[in-house]
């Protein structure tokens, strides 16, 4: 049995930092008149321990800006008018009987270029000094030498959650060991729907088989099952996180054409209750262009 | 039909689907996923509480360091914070283990790492029993012969001969390379049963000509069991 821990040391000489800004990535080939996204490869997190302390832990995992397979890279080979935006949802992380919600990450970006973006194309028009490309969630810090430093970031870039609340559910009382729930109608539900009751306890559903009822796996979150009382609210919250922007590209006047980049960072905060395992989440990146502001 | 007068009504159809490619191109949606995963351990009976926390040394404003070597401590100011301790829980109750400690090298300037050097003590104000360098931690039961190799009980941290004199001078601790923070181990039925904790303190020396930037490692503190026998 082999148990790690980090800690960080690090040495500051002068006031005066290298701001470095590297141009060592493989050439790709834009492509006339489109806008292209691609994405980083897995983004997995180093094991998380958990100890017999109390308070959540954190978790983190920054994407290399030097890495091309850590970074998100917009190949922008258009001349005219289009303006992009990409967006970023994720869905809960979750093992084969629990789950970590969306709701405990949070999300950055870092670059080695203190814009927020990162320039790695010889065949460019940089309009301006920041390229024009807004990088709202951008943590300023090129050496990642403590993983709380971009914690200001990470702590108002909260994935966040929406559903539907169902006041009237459960139905009937149900204890800390129901799995079959009363409901007022069934049909409000999905199979595979995360469902959270007035406790907090997550539940994910597992099969719908009546018109009044729902099957349930308790105990899907940290939190332990508990009893509910009947009309307390079923909150079934989406699949997936609301969506956050992390680039916005407005054409400008002059036209923007190259290969652009920027690194994605992730936190979790995981509760000490947490049950252990290996948890699996993912990551949608969406990529939007118009000739008009509709998409930014 | 002569041919020739079909060809105006090709190029209007041309143009119509250039015109409808345009569309398409500039309300345009693409989606790429990735997938992240997330492994989570516990060990309820055999594990850290605590590493010690983070630490930062300026060299004063001024720019580098030039024909001298500078060294700077961890603890220059005399207290011995409690988010510097290491603290470890056994209530195996049986069996025991290491403690090492490794360091990045520097920003791949390896020579710093020889610079670095690690002591550690057993002043804190966690109440316990003070055995050879570690503080077994009140409540705690069972074996309290653990190994300290790097103890440095008594003085001050903020001179450099307390991380360079004997016995510092043939016992290895500079990270260069692992050095043992703690040795543990134990044959069954033997062992430790709480926690136990032991501070650390770090010298650092900054070889003359470095040069300006920010300097970073990570040391990477290890826990492995070292149980000779059979535990029920």
């Amino acid at each position: 049995m082999i148990l790690c821990a980090i800690a960080a040391i690090n040495m500051l000489i002068a006031p005066i930092l290298i701001n470095a800004q590297v141009n060592n990535f493989a050439s790709q080939e834009l492509t006339n008149g489109i806008i292209q996204m691609i994405t980083p490869d897995s983004f997995n997190f180093d094991p998380a321990l958990l100890g017999s302390n109390t308070e959540p832990i954190s978790v983190y995992k920054y994407g290399d800006p030097n890495d091309p397979n850590q970074t998100l890279r917009i190949l922008d080979g258009e001349e005219s008018n289009l303006n992009f935006r990409v967006g970023l949802t994720i869905s809960d992380f979750e093992s084969s009987s629990n789950a970590i919600p969306y709701s405990n990450f949070s999300i950055a970006s870092i670059s080695n270029n203190t814009n927020g973006v990162d320039i790695n194309n010889e065949r460019l028009n940089p309009p301006s000094v920041n390229n024009q490309i807004d990088t709202p969630l951008h943590c300023n810090e090129q050496n990642i030498t403590d993983p709380t430093i971009c914690d200001t970031v990470f702590d108002t870039n909260q994935f966040q959650a929406s559903g539907t609340l169902i006041n009237s559910d459960p139905s009937i009382d149900i204890t800390n060991t129901d799995e079959l729930i009363a409901v007022a109608d069934s049909s409000q539900y999905s199979i595979d729907n995360i469902i959270a009751f007035a406790s907090g306890e997550l539940a994910k559903i597992t099969a719908i088989p009546a018109a009044n009822l729902i099957r349930v796996q308790r105990g899907y979150s940290a939190t332990e099952p508990t009893a509910q009382t009947s009309g307390s609210g079923i909150i079934i919250t989406n699949s997936v996180s609301d969506e956050i922007t992390i680039l916005i590209g407005e054409e400008p006047t002059n036209y923007r054409l190259g290969y652009y980049s920027t690194a994605v960072a992730l936190r979790g905060i995981i509760d000490q209750d947490q049950e252990p395992g290996t948890y699996t989440g993912t990551i949608t990146f969406t990529l939007y262009t118009c000739s008009d502001l509709s998409c930014i | 039909m002569n041919p020739k007068q079909k060809k105006p009504a090709v190029l209007t159809l041309i143009t119509l689907l250039l015109t409808l490619n345009l569309i398409i191109a500039s309300n345009a949606v693409a989606q790429s996923t990735t997938p992240t995963t997330i492994t989570i351990t516990r060990n309820e009976f055999f594990s850290f509480v605590q590493t010690p926390a983070n630490i930062k040394i300026n060299h004063p404003a001024g720019g580098a360091v030039d024909i001298y070597d500078q060294t700077y401590f961890s603890n220059d100011n005399g207290e011995y914070p409690l988010d510097r301790q290491l603290i470890v829980r056994d209530t195996r109750n049986c069996g025991g283990f290491n403690v090492t400690l490794t360091a990045n090298p520097f920003n791949d300037v390896t020579t710093l790492n020889n610079g670095l050097r690690v002591v550690t003590h057993s002043q804190s104000s966690l109440a316990g029993n003070e055995m050879n360098g570690v503080k077994y931690i009140d409540g705690y039961t069972g074996d309290q012969n653990i190994i300290a190799p790097l103890n440095h009980s008594s003085g001050s941290f903020a001179i450099a001969s307390t991380f360079t004199d004997p016995p510092f001078d043939t016992v290895d601790n500079v990270l260069d390379g692992p050095v043992d923070i703690m040795q543990a181990g134990l044959t069954a039925p033997d062992g430790h049963n709480g926690e136990m904790a032991l501070g650390l303190a770090y010298a650092f020396t900054i070889p003359k000509y470095t040069p300006p930037n920010t300097y970073f490692t990570l040391l990477t503190f290890t826990l492995t069991d070292d149980t000779t026998g059979t535990c029920p």
